[in-house]
């Protein structure tokens, strides 16, 4: 091929590349949402309504562990409007300047809550007896495979442990934790909850300490555990602080399962991001973590005082326990 | 014959434009680790140097990835050398397939592994039966590592018997060698390069693998996991300490494995 052909080719190329390439969004805002895992199903269905609502806005979620997507923000500096996470004490931890680092946040919103359970399938060993009564019996069962997160960095695993701790004292049952956790070793740890929903689908895993919104999401059969055990009810508050989980992060008291967001300091679009929080704590928003399996508070529950305008009239002060 | 700089042949400006465009490469490379490198504290340097769970988690990536290369060794070279020597209608659809797990993404290659290998997978099922386990084993994070290495030591073994001519191999016959004689006096010493190299590339491959091995083994913890495990637990500081330490003893072996290629065979070589 000579070098006229070849220029002409490229040429042709670069031009047919030009013209096929995605229009230029030039006056699109990206709105940069970190949020748990947990979250990706309802969030994703609140983005679409959002950026339907209004125009030239892009809303860019990204999904992973409560702590991993904190530490996206504190130890990789990357811009985030809105940090979304499944246990409300993730922000003070690490945004509020603890430790001599610097502070990114002021105030978080409590807006959804959630539930710890087990899920499992048709296929999981005694999944035609198991039920609310007779469960920590049966998870206890030699030869049960029982899949959790892990608890030193990740909000549902210290979670599960706390809620067994509970189920102890609720059953009088002094040993229910460790028969359970015994059928839950290090092999059947993942750094986050969801990674094991593939191994519960292909039989790998009995059973799966989880949220009930990803029960209901993932169409999973679940247990539906007391309110006094599973961390969702804050009234149970007082009797959850008599649930430790012994990590490596220290003696973790249970607390009830509340998802929090917040506005860090160094969000590009702040005002979009009010805007964004308006709307998921706003009748719309409920109605689609309600359909996706979590619980709602009307109106959300606010710490600290710097909440923004936008927010501030769709929250009250957080109840203290 | 040898061209050096100094040919007539080769002018001087293409050579300046390709050694720029190598120190672009060079330096592309290099700029990251050694900016990781000196932004790095030595009092979390010595924190997880000290640290026997990270140390375990570097030999035990170590460990897999040598059992991950033995094992691409073992069923590569073999396949490599069929594809070199014969004509057959699937054999653009078998290279294809060779090089399919570069492609694949590495969760949903740890996926369709767990699928096979799990506890109710089709070779799981059985192999546990006889007490073979790959979830959470050394096992299964060789499973995982060879995955999604085992395409480079194919291909860069093909090439290197592809440089063999057939005729010496069957001149080596016709002097009385049987067929196993001829492999291992002519045909191996002469692809030695292209198969180490395929093995050094499957090695450095292996050994930073996470998200497939992630999926079948998250305990014992391998370093990638480890370093993962300390981002979230720690931060940064922990974390690229240990990404170091890693990047230290990948780099030691790597030059081991390319001396072992290069030092002791160079006269062994098709007259280069």
């Amino acid at each position: 091929m000579n070098a006229t052909r070849a220029m002409a080719m490229a040429a042709i190329l670069l031009l047919a590349g030009a013209a096929l390439a995605p229009p230029a969004h030039a006056e699109e805002t990206k709105l940069t949402i970190f949020a748990a895992g947990t979250l990706a199903v309802p969030f994703r269905t609140i983005d679409r309504a959002f950026e339907a609502k209004n125009a030239n806005v892009a809303v860019q979620p990204q999904f992973g562990g409560s702590v991993k997507m904190a530490k996206q923000i504190t130890e990789l500096h990357m811009p985030a409007d809105i940090l979304a996470v499944a246990d409300y004490n993730v922000i003070p931890k690490y945004l509020f300047g603890a430790n001599g680092k610097p502070r990114l946040a002021d105030w978080y919103v409590g807006f959804a809550r959630n539930a710890i359970t087990f899920v499992y399938t048709p296929k999981s060993k005694f999944a035609s007896e198991i039920d609310a009564k007779n469960w920590y019996k049966i998870l206890a069962r030699r030869g049960v495979e029982i899949g959790r997160s892990d608890p030193d960095t990740d909000p549902s695993g210290y979670q599960t442990v706390q809620m067994l701790a509970l189920a102890a004292k609720y059953y009088h049952a002094p040993g229910l934790a460790s028969s359970v956790l015994a059928n839950a070793p290090l092999k059947n740890m993942r750094d986050t909850e969801t990674s094991l929903i593939a191994a519960l689908q292909l039989g790998q895993i009995d059973y799966l300490a989880i949220y009930r919104s990803d029960a209901l999401q993932h169409r999973l059969k679940f247990l539906d555990l007391p309110s006094e055990i599973n961390l969702s009810d804050p009234t149970h508050a007082a009797f959850y602080k008599t649930g430790i989980a012994h990590t490596k992060n220290g003696a973790l008291e249970g607390k009830p399962i509340v998802y929090a967001l917040t506005i860090p300091s160094v969000a590009p679009h702040p005002a979009l991001a009010a805007k964004y929080i308006a709307y998921l704590l706003g009748p719309e928003g409920r109605k689609v973590l309600a359909a996706d399996g979590f619980g709602t508070f009307e109106p959300a529950y606010a710490v600290g005082t710097k909440v923004p305008a936008a927010i501030h009239g769709l929250t009250a002060p957080w109840p203290s326990s | 014959m040898r061209h050096d700089a100094s040919s007539p042949a080769t002018s001087r400006g293409a050579y300046l434009v390709a050694w720029l465009l190598a120190s672009v490469l060079l330096a592309f490379i290099l700029l990251p680790l050694l900016d990781l490198a000196v932004n790095q504290t030595r009092a979390g340097l010595a924190r997880v140097a000290g640290s026997m769970d990270a140390l375990d988690a570097v030999r035990l990536s170590v460990e897999g990835a040598g059992l991950a290369t033995l094992a691409a060794a073992l069923f590569g070279v073999p396949l490599a050398y069929g594809l070199a020597r014969n004509e057959f209608r699937a054999k653009g659809l078998v290279s294809a397939l060779v090089d399919i797990p570069l492609a694949v993404p590495h969760t949903v290659a740890g996926i369709a592994l767990l699928f096979v290998f799990g506890r109710q997978g089709i070779v799981g099922a059985p192999a546990s039966a006889l007490g073979i386990q790959f979830w959470g084993t050394l096992a299964g994070i060789v499973v995982a590592m060879l995955f999604v290495s085992v395409p480079y030591t194919v291909n860069a073994a093909r090439i290197g018997f592809e440089a063999v001519d057939p005729r010496l191999e069957r001149v080596a016959r016709t002097l009385g060698l049987g067929p196993w004689a001829v492999l291992a006096r002519v045909t191996l010493p002469l692809a030695w390069r292209g198969i180490m190299t395929g093995l050094t590339l499957t090695f450095a491959r292996a050994i930073g693998e996470f998200g497939a091995v992630v999926i079948l083994v998250y305990y014992p913890m391998t370093a990638p996991v480890k370093i993962y495990e300390l981002f979230i637990r720690y931060g940064l500081d922990e974390a690229t300490a240990l990404s170091l330490v890693l990047l230290a003893v990948s780099l030691a072996l790597f030059i081991l494995l390319r001396y072992f290629a290069y030092g002791r065979r160079r006269n062994l070589g098709a007259g280069r």
